[in-house]
């Protein structure tokens, strides 16, 4: 499912810590982080609120309307 | 020294001063600070990564993780359910079970949410994760924390960043009264005397951030946090003399010239 565009691919919305971002079809999460550009160890992918584990990025597809955190530790107290 | 040290999920360390990583001038600070302070586990936040830049250096570049073991936070969040997902993220993220516990109800006063800490716990300690909480210091809240099996309690001395010292000694002694479990001071020491009393109260361990980080000096207060937490330590397990209104001579009272 996904927004039609004209020329017949399917286009998909999928909230990214709090941000629309759009992707030409349905992709695993190990895409997402790579098309992100998210290459560092210490990061950690919830998918509609459910930890995704990284052994599972692979073979997890993200979808249309999905609402995705990544996240990773910084400073704090 | 017989001190054996601080006991946390079966895990042994030697220094009983658990230090924040917020809040520092810059990263080379806080490795300073971490290191003068002598303590072997550091807290953490977990935040969404920043998708708009990428370039910033990362925290854990500066955090040798085969000496400090990272205990992440849940600060910040305001419901059982937002902590709960936040642990299950820090777990993937850090590979770590240990997790310091916070839910907080209040913006002004960053107070804990005391039934949602107990819901999120609970949750927590079935999902085998090792609960640290931070809690008010109310003996009940945390002989609940006990019974539903989190592996501390860590009442406030006073509200975070606040500096406020220890408030309410007594409500300490009556926890460390109750607890089978270690009690960790966390938040509200605001200088070196504070984390001595609340060592001296016989607690196993005191956990700041804004105290050293705060500080004009932040690398001379993280020493100063060390020694008063091992004195502290000392002084409880030496054992104090009875305080007394009168004076009680030191030098013999025989011998005396005439």
């Amino acid at each position: 499912m996904g927004i039609l565009w004209g020329r017949g691919e399917t286009m998909i919305v999928v909230t990214i810590n709090g941000k629309d971002h759009s992707f030409e079809g349905e992709m695993s999460v190990a895409d997402v982080l790579s098309l992100l550009d998210i290459r560092e160890s210490a990061v950690a992918v919830a998918v509609n609120r459910e930890v995704i584990p990284r052994s599972e990025h692979g073979r997890t597809i993200v979808h249309h309307g999905d609402r995705m955190e990544i996240i990773r530790p910084v400073q704090g107290g | 020294m017989s001190d054996d040290g601080l006991i946390l999920g079966g895990r042994r360390f030697r220094s009983r001063l658990i230090v924040g990583t917020g809040k520092y001038k810059d990263f080379q600070q806080m490795a300073e600070a971490i290191e003068a302070s002598g303590s072997e586990i550091v807290t953490v936040a977990i935040r969404r990564i920043n998708l708009d830049d990428r370039s910033g250096q990362s925290l854990l570049d500066f955090i040798d993780r085969k000496r400090y073991t990272l205990l992440p936070n849940t600060a910040g969040c305001y419901t059982a359910q937002d902590a709960i997902l936040t642990c299950e993220l820090a777990r993937e993220a850090l590979g770590t079970e240990m997790v310091k516990l916070e839910v907080i109800g209040d913006q002004k006063t960053l107070f804990p949410d005391n039934t949602a800490l107990i819901e999120a716990a609970k949750e927590l300690v079935k999902k085998g994760f090792i609960v640290l909480p931070y809690t008010n210091d109310d003996p009940i809240v945390c002989k609940k924390l006990e019974e539903i099996g989190c592996a501390a309690v860590m009442p406030l001395g006073a509200p975070i960043g606040s500096g406020l010292g220890i408030r309410n000694p007594y409500n300490i002694r009556i926890i460390l009264e109750f607890a089978n479990v270690p009690v960790i001071v966390d938040a509200g020491v605001g200088t070196a005397s504070d984390a001595a009393i609340a060592m001296e109260l016989g607690c196993d361990g005191v956990l700041m951030n804004t105290g050293i980080a705060g500080a004009s000096d932040p690398i001379k207060m993280a020493i100063a946090m060390r020694y008063a937490v091992e004195a502290g330590r000392l002084a409880y397990e030496a054992g104090r003399i009875p305080k007394k209104l009168y004076a009680t001579a030191s030098s013999p009272i025989e011998g005396m010239i005439e």
